[in-house]
This record gives structure tokens, sequence and C-alpha cells, in this order.
């Protein structure tokens, strides 16, 4: 933890004001609350809040009406709404989002299972009208898209097969960076795609795998129509969670944490000293440590047990 | 080359093609100066910035990577450093190095509750009970559960 070497408690920091714009939602509303300045600075300043980012720990209380009451300080000119796994938000609120603040330009929804992409539709056809742009967006998660859908949303989005097939690779390990904050050029303008192999409509992701990219090269030189690359959903290419490398033929590590591990990956990662499975450096912190090592959850708990 | 002046009176000399990933330098460049001094920049900070500044002036993509881990060291810095950089980024409209700091100064209060941060930032509640209580009141269903939930750490 950070304390200045004095120990004596102040006012905050300038720098700290240019920081607000950056923060979600969980955070702003914590810092409402810290002193005087904040307080009053968040209730005279609309900046931090034409940008609302809603993940952990505040998605699974996130309402319809919290909804409209933080929408409601943008005063009709939000630009980015982020409600990662907020499935607690339906199509009336998204809706009443929406209708207020046409110039929204990023819509992230991922896994807003309560949301139907009947919905989501008539949310972006209100966000594409009039010369309006909505740049992003994203619904992984959301159940039941089929391919006319997603064909409906490209076209209303005005993305085309040639943006499609020029976008920057999808990695499966660098799936969960939120991009809310970033260039728009650094995402893709939707982030599902239809699988090459099972026709669905999910997130399909690229192979870092050096020699899948030049079977893939070789193949589009000889025009080979057989192309077996591994592109695809996670369903049908299964990856390692750190690397991002297609695993279906290759020997796995074990993993204590339920995700797939790549031999190479799995080799440099710490592993528990009972059973020898290694965590992903996400599921990190499910580390029993100890002095030397850790246990990992299971081993810590029929340790305890079994005294 | 162009010659920058810190708030400590050092002189630094750099190339122009480096130093105009700054939107203000770049404009004082064009109206031809040559000394640029900066007095709301320290040395400290300003060595800094240079070092940025070099590393991403070449941005072929074969040194991707090699920015990438460059970037992800360069953040490893206290927040009184981090602090002093936005400030300087900002006077200098250095734009990516911004959006670089922004994230990860707020990743330090990531998921943490009011109390958290007025540890790690050494703020000072200047509230009186009552103005605490009414505001806790105001964002109370954010914080449910969060004497549960909510970390120091």
């Amino acid at each position: 933890m950070m304390q200045s070497p004095s120990h004596e408690l102040g006012p905050p920091h300038e720098a700290m004001f240019l920081i607000l714009p950056y923060l979600h939602l969980f955070e702003l509303l914590s810092i409402t609350q810290v002193c005087k300045s904040f307080r009053d600075a968040l209730h005279h300043d609309i900046l931090p809040w034409l940008n609302i980012v809603v993940d952990k720990p505040l998605n699974s209380r996130f309402s319809d009406d919290f909804l409209v009451k933080i929408m409601a300080k943008a005063k009709g000119r939000l630009r980015i709404i982020a409600m990662k796994n907020c499935f607690r938000i339906t199509n009336d609120g998204l809706l009443q989002v929406i209708t207020s603040n046409p110039h929204i330009n990023k819509l992230y929804l991922q896994g807003c299972t309560s949301l139907t992409i009947e919905g989501v539709i008539g949310a972006v056809k209100l966000l594409t009208k009039a010369n309006h742009r909505l740049k992003i967006l994203a619904i992984s998660g959301i159940y039941n898209v089929k391919i006319e859908d997603f064909q409906t949303l490209c076209h209303l989005m005005g993305i085309n097969q040639m943006q499609m097939k020029n976008r920057k690779k999808n990695y499966y390990n660098t799936r969960c960076e939120l991009y809310a904050f970033k260039q728009e050029s650094d995402q893709p303008s939707i982030d599902v795609d239809i699988c090459p192999k099972c026709g669905e409509i999910r997130e399909v992701f690229d192979c870092p795998r050096n020699s899948c990219n030049t079977r893939i090269q070789q193949q589009r030189q000889q025009q080979n129509q057989v192309l077996m690359e591994c592109r695809g959903c996670f369903l049908c290419v299964p990856r390692c969670e750190e690397c991002g490398v297609c695993t279906k033929d290759d020997e796995l590590g074990e993993a204590a944490c339920t995700d797939i591990l790549c031999l190479n990956c799995w080799l440099q990662l710490p592993k528990c000293s009972f059973c020898n499975k290694a965590y992903c450096n996400q599921h990190a912190y499910q580390q029993s440590l100890y002095p030397g090592g850790f246990l990992c959850s299971y081993c810590s708990f029929h340790a305890t047990q079994s005294s | 080359m162009i010659t920058l002046q810190s708030s400590d009176k050092d002189v630094f000399e750099i190339e122009q093609s480096i130093l105009i990933q700054s939107g203000t330098i770049k404009n004082m460049v064009e109206d031809d100066f040559t000394f640029i001094p900066l007095p709301s920049v320290d040395t400290e900070t300003l060595i800094k910035i240079i070092e940025y500044m070099k590393k991403h002036a070449d941005k072929t993509d074969s040194k991707e990577k090699n920015i990438k881990e460059f970037d992800k060291d360069f953040m490893k810095k206290t927040l009184n450093e981090l602090f002093a950089l936005v400030f300087a980024a900002n006077y200098l409209h250095i734009s990516s190095l911004l959006e670089l700091l922004y994230p990860s100064i707020a990743d330090r209060i990531k998921d943490k509750i009011t109390e958290a941060i007025r540890q790690i930032f050494s703020i000072r509640c200047d509230f009186t009970p009552e103005e605490e209580r009414r505001i806790i009141m105001d964002n109370k269903w954010a914080h449910e559960g969060t004497e549960i939930e909510g970390t120091l750490d």
C-alpha cells in the first residue's frame, strides 16, 4: 500500500481529478465519498459521467433503476456505456438509456443475459440513424444470436466483409481486456463473428502459433479452398488460457482451476506442492501460500480436513 | 536538435523527430523555437518523459512487443511519480502516455472501497458526520455488501 512518507493526511493530489473520467463506476461512487473536493467535483463536473463502465463488483447489483439514475447525470450526452455481465439489465432499461442518449458511440453489453438480440437490434437501430455512427458494439454472451441478426447489426453499423477480413487478430488470452477507453482503431467494431467451424455467432479467435499462421498463408498462396485454419470459437477450438494457442491435438498441463493450459505455459507456472497442478495467472489468487510454495484450494482444504 | 530546460534549470538536447510526440513541443518547433523552457516539469519527471518518447519514437511492427514490455515496466512507479507524469504529459500533450497513465492509476484503486482509497492516497476525510451519513445513504445501493466484500488491500 502506498502512503506518503510523512503519513500525514491531506487533500487529494490535483492530478487525481484528471483521472476521474477514467474510473469505472464502482470506483467513481467510492471516490465521491472520500472527501468534499471529490464529492463536489463529481457533482459539478459532467465529464466523468459521460463514460460509464460497470463491471465487478457492481455488475450483479446493477439494475434498470440504477442505470437510469446514473445515466441522468450525463444529461443526454452519454458517449460510452459498458455493462459487462450486468445480467439484471433488461431491454426496457437499455431502450431508456438509448432514447435519452442518442450520441452513444460505444456500446458494450457482454454477458447481459437478460437482454434479447431483438432488444439490442432495436437499440442499435436508434443509434445508427440520422448520420450518427455507432463505432463499437460488444454482444458476446447474449443468447440466441442468429446469423441474420449478426448480418443486420453489421449492416446497421456499416461493417462490410472486407473490414471483417482485415481487422486485427483477436487472441483468446487477451479477450478480457476491457477496451472502453482505448482507441477505436485498436478494437473490432463488433466483438462477435460467424465461427468458420460451427457457424454460430460467437467470439472467434485467431491463433498466435506461428505454424498455424504459416499454414494459412501457404494455403492462401496456393488458393487452397480447404482451409484448415484453427480460427474458431472457443467451443470448436479450445485454447490455452495464458497464451491463446490452439490445444486440440496437444498434451495439456493439469490446471488447478478449470482452465486449459498448454504444456509450455504449464511448465513456466508455479505448481501446487502436493498435486503439482498449476493455476493460470488470473486464478493465482486461489493459491494458499506458505513459505516456499503454495497449496491449491483443493489440497489446502483436504489438508485441514485430515488433521 | 531541440534544447529542453526543466524547472530545476537542467538542460537536455534531444532530436526534434523524437520530441514531436509532444503536441506542445511540436507547436513550438513549428514556430521555430529551438530552446524550450518547461517551468512546470522537474528534472526527474522530464528524464522519464524523454525516456518514454525515445522508446516510442520508433513504432515499427517488430518493435511493438518490445514497446509493450517497456510500457508495462514504465508504469511500475510510485503514485507520486505517476501523478507528476500525468501533469507533465497533460501539459506536453503526449496523448499516448496519458492513455497509458490513466488506466494504470485507475487500476490502483480498482475495486477499492472509500476507506481504502483514503488510505492509499493519504486523503483526509473532511465531511461532518451528518454529511458523511447523507452521502453514504445516496450511494447505498452501490456499496451494499461491501462490508463483507470490500477489501483494504
